[in-house]
């Protein structure tokens, strides 16, 4: 009998809820599932596929999954695989399975991805009886249910202690995938992949948005490459912190927005004098420009920017700690310049050039300033509150104090 | 182990049956076609540092006769596209090659798969990549012993021992460097490049420096006497009369003292007043300690006043003589002593290039 055929018939065969327990950190409910080895690799399968932000495969040494898969073709039992249902909508016993069987696509495997692909690929390897003894195998899930997108993050930090964990920003990007397909209140998320380029000032790149968003919950700019979730324990406490309700990234989205709204209506943009600028300015401020070593000639372009959505990220995470603000909607989008938008371009570019020059890693440094600058522009304190021009020198000195 | 460009995005390295994926950063992409094997094997990669963390926008070009032969190029760089050779297409490929060379050196630890190539690449060090064939070298050690003066006068050096801090700190990275314009020294020696270019920069101690230093110092002495021979010989092949060859021999019999060949070495136009100052210092101060014992250096100082240029070499002779005799009158001046080593190295640098 074909593969898929087998694992249709083992479909039929009712999964089985040994446990439901509720979460109180996360708020959600947890079942723990047995079902068969091809009742979950069909739920696997319609997970892969179609979250395509799900992590792929980690083809690596011979002493991890390669020994995983030869134990499981041994017979050993697995432990839990771990899937959270995306749909905050509480579930009960009896509709969690049958959203697994009818809607896979709406959960995601939080923990287990690498096993579900040993599972997948022992079972195109096989067939004939070993085939269907493997398959009707069991193995034992456990679903969470019912649990808000930092919930399930939080869920997934904590449980990703495997031997190749996810980063932090994959997590997010799998939480967060589905504003791909809807806009929150008029924000347009692209994604690289589609070829398609941010243009529009409603515009923005999901990677550099959601690479802001981890600033944000990490209270830290620096991009996560090397960070080992695991030892993050404070982006774990910030999260804890968060109101559970609160759909935050939604809400980020949405802050980052109207600041640049705001910059907008502000009209910043450099004269063409070329008595008075620099001419490569002008050459930044021309769509076609391939000088991109000047940093922006008008308000807009100097802010949007993945280095400045990061600052912001960082800066606004960190004011919140200080009790700057209780929520991102006592953030006010109010500035003045500061200064003539000429001079104000001028400042922002000679900074960015003077951080570029003398920074051990630029795109850090950039990251850093924007940090300090977006500090210095909301902190009610600060002598340049917002104050678009002042906040320029005070967050360069700040970065070079700090160390670039 | 095996290298394989077959995505566009990623390093894909293969150990036995497993693979391992490296991600590329997206600027070298464009360059991968560039950078295939053959070129690989045309190219040299050497690990460099500089006092003080290099800078990502300090990339430095490598030129022969006005064409690029390579770069010097920052561990930050090689992964990143916001410094201002990102759109170079030159400076791509080798950066390209220079990636692709690092992993090959590190030989894959599969045991700790690195997640991205800023786990392999050193944002502490520089990378030199170079074109061999361009440089007419066979091998980095080649490419070292022909071109360290000009790396070590441009605040490079060897970075191979990455627990070695910087002690003497030679020279800087000059703030208006834009490139490095190589051509081969004029010293073969393998021990000359040894000493100054891996072990006096990282060396704590002024004085056990200072000794190093004067083996180079003994060399040139060395390479000073030969010339003198080889000019004898010359002359003793032609010379028709006994009495002039025995004047000629009488002045080499002069020139075989040691302090005739130490002045011989440190007579060349390049001596900067900066070492003839730093001698001076020393000199001074352990002279002072050794006024009582005046009759004693009183031919030192005869001499010295024969003529002034030689004079700081006979002030270093001096010094070398306290140094190795009377270690304990120097060992108190740490200080003066580490700026002369500093000065002495960067002048005998200059005599090797």
């Amino acid at each position: 009998m074909p593969l898929n055929s087998l694992i249709t018939l083992h479909i039929k065969k009712n999964m089985e809820i040994k446990s439901t327990l509720p979460d109180r950190v996360v708020q959600g409910t947890s079942f723990l599932l047995e079902m068969s080895i091809g009742e979950y690799i069909a739920i696997a399968k319609v997970i892969i596929d179609r979250n395509e932000f799900q992590r792929r495969r980690v083809k690596s040494s011979k002493t991890t999954y390669s020994l995983l898969r030869r134990d499981i073709e041994r017979g050993c039992v697995l432990p839990p695989l771990v899937l959270a249902h995306r749909d905050t909508a509480p579930g009960n016993v009896a509709t969690i399975t049958d959203l697994l069987k009818s809607n896979p696509d709406q959960f995601i495997i939080l923990d287990g991805l690498q096993r579900s692909f040993t599972l997948i690929d022992i079972s195109n390897e096989i067939d004939g009886n070993e085939l269907e003894d493997f398959l009707g195998r069991g193995l034992r899930c456990e679903i969470y249910d019912g649990v808000n997108r930092a919930g399930i993050l939080y869920r997934m930090l904590t449980l990703n202690t495997g031997q190749t964990t996810m980063s932090l920003r994959h997590q997010i990007e799998i939480m967060y995938l589905d504003y791909l397909t809807k806009e929150v209140e008029g924000v347009r998320l692209i994604r690289e992949v589609d070829d398609a380029s941010v243009n529009k000032l409603n515009e923005y790149n999901f990677r550099e948005m959601i690479e802001g968003f981890n600033s944000y919950i990490d209270r830290n700019e620096l991009p996560m490459d090397r960070a080992d979730v695991l030892d993050n324990i404070s982006s774990l406490e910030n999260l804890s912190t968060e109101n559970n309700d609160a759909d935050l990234f939604a809400k980020f989205l949405k802050t980052w927005h109207s600041f640049i709204l705001a910059i907008d209506q502000l009209n910043i943009e450099a004269e063409k004098d070329p008595d008075t600028y620099h001419d490569n300015l002008f050459e930044a401020h021309d769509e076609d420009s391939k000088n991109s070593f000047v940093w922006g000639g008008t308000g807009v372009r100097i802010f949007k920017r993945p280095q400045a959505v990061s600052g912001f990220g960082a800066a606004i995470g960190m004011l919140r700690d200080e009790s700057e603000f209780e929520d991102f909607s006592n953030i006010h989008m109010n500035f003045e310049v500061g200064a003539e938008p000429h001079i104000f371009i001028l400042a922002f570019n000679e900074a960015i050039q003077n951080i570029n020059k003398n920074a051990r890693k630029i795109g850090n440094a950039q990251r850093l300033f924007f940090r300090m600058y977006f500090k210095m522009l909301f902190m009610k304190d600060s002598t340049s509150y917002k104050n678009l021009y002042k906040s320029i020198s005070l967050a360069q000195n700040g970065a070079e104090r700090l160390g670039i | 182990m095996q290298f394989i460009y077959r995505s566009v995005n990623s390093f894909n390295v293969k150990a036995g049956e497993e693979i391992v994926r490296l991600p590329i950063p997206a600027f070298n992409q464009k360059y991968l076609k560039d950078a295939t094997l053959t070129r690989e094997n045309d190219c040299l990669l050497i690990k460099l540092r500089s006092v003080g963390s290099p800078k990502e926008n300090q990339i430095i070009p490598l030129l022969i006769g006005g064409n690029t032969v390579g770069y010097v190029i920052p561990g930050a760089a090689l992964c990143s596209n916001d410094h201002e050779f990102a759109e170079n297409p030159m400076f791509g490929s080798f950066a390209t090659i220079a990636i692709y060379k690092i992993l090959q050196s590190i030989n894959f630890e599969i045991a700790s798969i690195p997640t991205s190539l800023d786990d392999v690449i050193s944002e502490e060090h520089f990378y030199c990549i170079a074109n061999k064939k361009f440089c007419k070298v066979r091998s980095e050690d080649e490419f070292l012993n022909s071109f360290f003066p000009d790396l070590m006068l441009n605040g490079l050096f060897d970075g191979k021992n990455i627990d070695h801090k910087f002690a003497l700190q030679l020279s800087e990275i000059p703030s208006d460097l834009r490139s490095i314009k190589l051509k081969k020294a004029n010293s073969g020696a393998p021990f000359v490049r040894k000493a100054f270019f891996s072990l006096i920069p990282f060396e704590k101690d002024p004085f056990f420096a200072f000794f190093y230093a004067w083996q180079v110092v003994e060399f040139f002495m060395l390479k000073e006497f030969e010339a003198k021979l080889s000019a004898f010989i010359k002359r003793h092949e032609e010379e028709k009369s006994i009495v002039n060859f025995r004047k000629a021999l009488d002045r080499v019999n002069e020139f075989s003292k040691e302090k005739n060949r130490i002045r011989a070495v440190f007579v060349d136009p390049k001596l900067d007043t900066l070492l003839h100052e730093d001698i001076e210092d020393v000199y001074s101060l352990i002279s002072t300690q050794l006024e009582t014992k005046k009759n004693g250096n009183s031919a030192l100082e005869d001499e010295a006043t024969e003529n002034d240029v030689d004079v700081p070499a006979l002030m270093l002779y001096y010094i070398r003589n306290t140094m190795f005799h009377s270690f304990e009158k120097i060992e108190s001046h740490k200080d003066p002593m580490g700026k002369l080593i500093k000065s002495l190295s960067l002048y005998l640098i200059k005599k090797c290039s």
